[in-house]
């Protein structure tokens, strides 16, 4: 299996990002295509990270209130890609939300819509339960890692983007990081 | 091989399921996005004339507007000091000014402000080309806020606590250009600072004087002028609800490349500081020292079987006299660094190398100190286990049942023996109140030591639920763990349990002693 997530296909919609970010600094108007990808993509992650619906959409709206108003200083070169950028935008605010109300719990997804049948779900939230305990004794960056990557669904460029390191070194990060969860998850056959 | 392979996929799998997320509801992204272009359109409009295509990136504009800067200056202000001005600005363009790039700047004296009884001080800022590291002393926090000693259980708790006080600390400067430029700093470390101990030793409740905050960047622009601190948590400073911000006056000056080693690199490194214990072997790689601080940048390496160290019982003591309690501080300095090694022998297949960084706090040592010591007492392994088991508990169980148990099982040789399982009635504490809920319990064996190494915790979980605090004290009949029981939880009149971390205390003691360099005269 591939380590990327299925994004590729999509980012090809993204080729003339930059050209649709240069029209939208000089035209905030043009933001419109650039919102479209991007929304669904923030408002995953602040969910993931916040755990309540309201909350999440406040702090999306929020993310590109900001983001649109902050634009016109956004310097590829600076900044690095615009993904990278916004979703630096979002982990900040998600961490202003936090700082006024207490967290949820991270992982602690709903599975009961994903799977089939009494046993489908029992075995699911078996390995879930056990994916939760790996997850839960990973430190916080390792855990926003995953975030930006699996739920964000960023390329490795804009995770790096994101965390202040290359390209080539997130992707090394990120391929240890799921080697050792996946050493725990095998060691114990990866199930109770 | 093929099985490692489909549990490996079957992993990845399962880790973006987990990661999914909920889709936003499409009518949510609907009105924001017609908020957002709207409010985009309308403020397009209010701009007119001149302003109307006025665009920082179009460099006509930009050059027309510096021209038009030029000519305002010059009239206003007058040629010569436009010219000194200039002259300023062309210090920084390397083989021209007076200032090279590749030089380090450092704070001329401490900035400081003070209110409300709180003190902010400016105790370093390094800018070199590689990185900015700024060191800021804050006193006077509100007693109520600083943690107790339990912290050291806590370790993030230092950082936690500033990060709840201080929304953003910004560095400012003006550009050549004339532009006021500002970055918001990353918060890399946040830690409080103690008195020095009295002659006759650190008493246990001994509070923090303050906080040392750690903070870095990338390099930033040759003329950072300002600090600037946003207050965020009500109380903290009086009436500077919901914020309230201090803009400090800083000056930076060239230092040599010598001077800068000294600042950037303020710790030493010992030499054959390590002992080891049981094939456990621990360490000190660095110290670093202030008026203020001791911090001990060690690291332990042990086999992974071993399982993952957490460490409680530890001293640190110099020839002059034991300092505070170390306590575990969180190494964010590597914030986006990966915080341990994992280093694999070359044979395939042979046991892994774990090493694992940690640091640790404590009070300053006396300037008169030659010798220094830590002890460590045991060391607490966290073993991750897959054991399963089942409890016949029946259909539809009763509080107050007893189920016999004969479960036997070892963690890396230490052996276990459960053999009771009770229903009760527990506190369950949720949002609505406190609640009385059934739950299930184990008692083990009352033998809970063996080959220098204590059984402390055992953590069961089922299906994904872990299980309620387990007990950590070493009673004649120990109970430990307990999980609500849900009757959806039984099939067939059992539940499947099983065992996710047991907690081993291995004894040592290891002691690692190195010398103090002097200051240079």
């Amino acid at each position: 299996m591939s380590d990327k997530p299925e994004i590729d296909s999509r980012n090809d919609l993204l080729k003339d990002e930059d050209t649709l970010v240069r029209q939208s600094q000089e035209n905030p108007g043009a933001f419109g295509p650039l919102f479209d990808f991007y929304a669904p993509l923030v408002y995953r992650y602040v969910l993931h990270r916040i755990g309540d619906v309201s909350d999440a959409e406040d702090v999306t709206s929020r993310i590109f209130t900001d983001a649109l108003q902050s634009l016109i200083r956004y310097r590829p070169k600076r900044h690095g890609s615009f993904g990278g950028w916004l979703f630096t935008i979002a982990r900040r605010r998600c961490a202003d939300h936090f700082r006024v109300s207490n967290p949820l719990p991270l992982y602690d997804s709903d599975l009961k819509d994903n799977v089939a049948g009494p046993l489908d779900r029992v075995i699911s939230r078996d390995e879930h339960g056990r994916l939760k305990e790996i997850l839960n004794s990973l430190n916080d960056n390792d855990q926003e890692l995953l975030r930006l990557r699996f739920t964000a669904e960023l390329t490795y460029q804009q995770v790096g983007d994101v965390i202040g390191k290359s390209e080539g070194a997130t992707k090394m990060r990120v391929g240890r990081l799921l080697k050792r969860m996946k050493k725990i998850w095998e060691e114990n056959d990866g199930k109770y | 091989m093929g099985n490692t392979k489909n549990i490996s996929d079957q992993f990845e799998s399962l880790l973006r399921s987990y990661h999914k997320s909920k889709e936003p509801d499409p009518a949510y992204l609907a009105r924001i996005r017609t908020d957002l272009l709207t409010a985009a359109s309308k403020k397009e409009t209010k701009r007119s004339g001149f302003f109307n295509k006025w665009n920082p990136t179009n460099w006509r504009y930009a050059v027309a507007a510096a021209l038009l800067l030029i000519i305002v200056a010059v009239s206003v202000i007058g040629p010569s000091q436009v010219w000194a001005q200039f002259e300023s600005w062309i210090a920084y363009l390397p083989g021209l000014g007076r200032v090279e790039l590749s030089g380090t700047r450092a704070l001329e004296e401490p900035a400081i402000h003070s209110e409300g009884g709180i003190s902010f001080q400016v105790e370093q800022f390094i800018a070199s080309p590689d990185e900015t590291y700024i060191s800021i002393h804050i006193t006077g926090l509100a007693s109520s806020l600083i943690p107790s000693s339990d912290s050291s259980y806590f370790p993030g708790l230092p950082s936690t606590l500033i990060a709840s006080s201080v929304s953003s600390i910004y560095i400012q400067w003006d550009d050549p250009d004339g532009q006021r430029k500002g970055v918001a700093m990353r918060m890399a470390q946040g830690f409080p600072t103690f008195p020095p101990c009295p002659s006759e030793g650190c008493p246990n409740d001994i509070q923090p004087d303050g906080y040392d905050l750690l903070l870095v960047y990338d390099p930033l622009g040759p003329d950072v002028n300002q600090v600037q601190v946003q207050w965020l948590t009500y109380g903290m400073v009086p009436g500077a609800y919901p914020t309230d911000t201090w803009t400090l006056d800083i000056s930076l000056t060239q230092i040599s490349d010598e001077n800068a080693q000294d600042l950037l690199q303020p710790g030493y490194s010992p030499l054959s500081a390590e002992d080891s214990q049981h094939g456990i072997t621990i360490t000190v790689d660095n110290v670093f020292s202030s008026e203020s601080w001791t911090i001990i940048d060690a690291s332990i390496a042990m086999l992974k079987s071993v399982g993952q160290p957490n460490f409680l019982r530890l001293s640190l003591s110099t020839d002059t006299g034991d300092l505070l309690e170390p306590i575990r501080i969180p190494n964010d300095l590597y914030l986006n660094s990966i915080s341990w090694q994992n280093i694999e022998f070359e044979t395939p297949g042979a046991p892994t190398l774990m090493v694992w960084p940690i640091l640790w706090q404590s009070s300053p040592i006396e300037a008169q100190a030659n010798q220094m010591t830590l002890s460590i007492e045991s060391i607490d392994l966290y073993h991750g286990v897959a054991f399963v088991f089942d409890v016949e508990t029946g259909q539809d169980p009763e509080v107050g049942t007893t189920i016999p148990l004969d479960i036997s099982f070892d963690v890396d040789g230490f052996p276990l023996h459960i053999y009771e399982a009770r229903i009760v009635l527990i506190p369950e504490i949720n949002q609505s109140g406190t609640n009385n809920v059934m739950a299930i319990e184990f008692a083990l064996d009352r033998v809970l030591s063996a080959d220098g190494r204590n059984l402390r915790a055992v953590w069961f979980s089922q299906y994904g639920h872990t299980f309620m605090d387990p007990i950590i004290d070493r009673q004649p009949e120990l109970s430990i763990g307990r999980l609500v029981l849900d009757p959806d939880m039984i099939r067939d009149g059992k539940i499947r349990v099983s065992v996710s971390w047991v907690v081993l205390e291995q004894e040592g003691p290891w002691v690692i002693s190195w010398d103090i360099p002097q200051e240079k005269d």
